[in-house]
């Protein structure tokens, strides 16, 4: 037998082994520690949800006799804005986890223990902003994600300004400061 | 069954892993089965090109497979092959030597 062959045998071996018991993964891994992260995709996504609630309600429900063509229009815009309500209040909780689970150490907790409550209230909001037309939910989401975009650059030493966000959701934005 | 068999197996010197990420490219590739020998440094010290298993010094449950950059007793500097894409000890320092799992000796 060959050395070469023999080898084939062994790594066959071993690979018949590894489907019964698959092996353990090591990782040689980038996994990107990027450090870059930034609360503020969060608040936009949260600002969107509230723009989404004021635009489903000022939206003037057709009358009972009006024209096909005018209710196709009216649940044309409430799909689409039920829809991009849907996907950025999902978009909210996606953001605000990735910097929870990703960015947030344990020493960082000490310094502000409400950090899980705020989260947990950010998660059970968002869905809550999803589940009904509820503009107050909407509010109430933004405000926690702003409080957590304000925890967020206290662990980095930089202060917050809140400013009017000048968008058309109307509210405030949390800025880093300077 | 295969719980009885992978008990067994973990008690091997000689541990089966499989690759995932790129850091290591293109020495080791993502999806490539190598084996460890766990009693590589049992009585020496890892010496500087030697390929590894370590414990994730950010992640105890993770195992990370880098190159031995420098060693003492004590201590162990790791790289990745790829620079661009190994998060190793220029970002976490050197890493207890006990940390160290094992050595490459083979590829399956």
């Amino acid at each position: 037998m060959t050395l070469s062959s023999m080898k084939r045998l062994i790594s066959n071996g071993l690979r018949s082994l590894d489907r019964l018991a698959p092996p353990a993964t090591v990782h040689a891994h980038c996994d990107i520690p990027c450090g870059i992260y930034d609360p503020h995709l969060a608040q936009i996504a949260a600002h969107t949800v509230v723009r989404m609630n004021q635009l489903i309600n000022d939206l003037a429900i057709p009358d009972a006799g009006a024209p096909k063509a005018e209710r196709d229009r009216y649940l044309n815009s409430l799909g689409r804005y039920v829809a991009v309500k849907e996907e950025h209040a999902e978009l909210v909780k996606k953001e605000v986890r990735i910097i929870w689970g990703d960015y947030f150490k344990p020493e960082h907790l000490e310094k502000f223990p409400d950090l899980h409550t705020t989260v947990w209230n950010i998660m059970k909001l968002g869905s809550k902003a999803r589940q009904n037309v509820d503009l107050q939910a909407a509010q109430d989401l933004l405000a926690e994600v702003q409080k957590f975009a304000e925890a967020f650059w206290a662990t980095k030493g930089v202060s917050t300004v809140r400013q009017p966000s000048r968008q058309t959701s109307g509210g405030e934005l949390v800025y880093p400061a300077g | 069954m295969a719980a009885l068999l992978r008990r067994l197996l973990d008690l091997l010197p000689v541990i089966r892993y499989r690759v995932e990420g790129e850091s290591m490219s293109p020495a080791y590739s993502p999806g490539d089965r190598l084996l460890i020998n766990r009693l590589a440094y049992v009585a020496r010290t890892p010496r500087p090109g030697d390929v590894v298993v370590l414990r994730d010094p950010e992640d105890p449950e993770r195992l990370l497979l880098k190159r031995v950059e420098r060693a003492d007793g004590k201590q162990v500097i790791v790289v990745g092959d790829n620079l661009d894409a190994s998060r190793d000890s220029r970002r976490f320092g050197p890493v207890r030597r006990g940390d160290v799992l094992g050595k490459i000796i083979a590829r399956y």
